[in-house]
């Protein structure tokens, strides 16, 4: 399947093994540009220049001979699409894993500790106890 | 986008970064854990920072500049996320 030329946002240069993408960020947050490039460190020397309000590029440059430089600039979007889910979906969940974590780390809300319903914080004593026998 | 020059008969690298997306943190960083290898030197000119970097041994400058750049990434990705 062939882009129309819009929605194709890289060139390749074959001469230098590399290929230089342009991305929109108003559609992608930096932190989502950074997270991306970093999934490809193994396989390629990143390079981030442009203008941070209307297009930054990022040049892949190619470790070994012979890459694909379509595939990597292709997968790079999908890398783009794949953080922007993460990051909207970890705003949207934040909430809920704080309780969670909170709840497991046995963190208790400043005012029921201080009005301890449940009497918890007063000492046991062995008078009080109903049910035991004495010895 | 060139951002390395290379000027091989006195074994020295020139990396110009863009200030909005590299901190000079992240850059003096990595030519800490790159001091055996290379010297260098960050510059800041009007709209770039130039490092110049200059090979301690007999290597290959242009993979010596592009692991420099990589690992100047990398330290600036974990400074953001």
């Amino acid at each position: 399947m062939s882009l129309p030329e819009k929605l194709e946002n890289f060139k390749i240069n074959q001469k230098e093994n590399s290929i230089i993408i342009s991305v929109n960020p108003k559609i992608y947050a930096l932190e989502v540009i950074y997270s991306a490039a970093y999934m490809f460190l193994d396989k390629v020397y990143v390079i981030i220049d442009g203008d941070p309000e209307n297009q930054v590029l990022i040049q892949l440059k190619a470790k070994n001979e012979g890459e694909n430089l379509k595939k990597l600039a292709e997968d790079f979007n999908n890398e783009l699409i794949n953080y922007s889910v993460y990051v909207v979906q970890a705003a949207r969940t934040g909430e809920i894993r704080e309780a969670i974590v909170k709840r497991a780390l046995g963190v208790v809300e400043e005012d029921l500790w201080e009005k301890d319903p449940e009497g918890i914080a007063e000492p046991w004593k062995p008078e009080k106890a109903e049910g035991l026998e004495e010895e | 986008m060139n951002n390395i020059k290379i000027i091989r008969p006195f074994k020295k690298i020139q990396i110009k970064l863009n200030p909005v997306f590299y901190s000079r943190s992240a850059i003096e960083e990595t030519l800490e854990d790159f001091k055996d290898i290379c010297s260098g030197k960050i510059k800041k000119s009007q709209s770039n920072f130039i490092i110049s970097l200059k090979a301690k041994e007999k290597i290959d400058l242009e993979k010596l500049g592009y692991e420099f750049l990589n690992h100047a990434f990398a330290k600036k990705k974990e400074m953001v996320t």
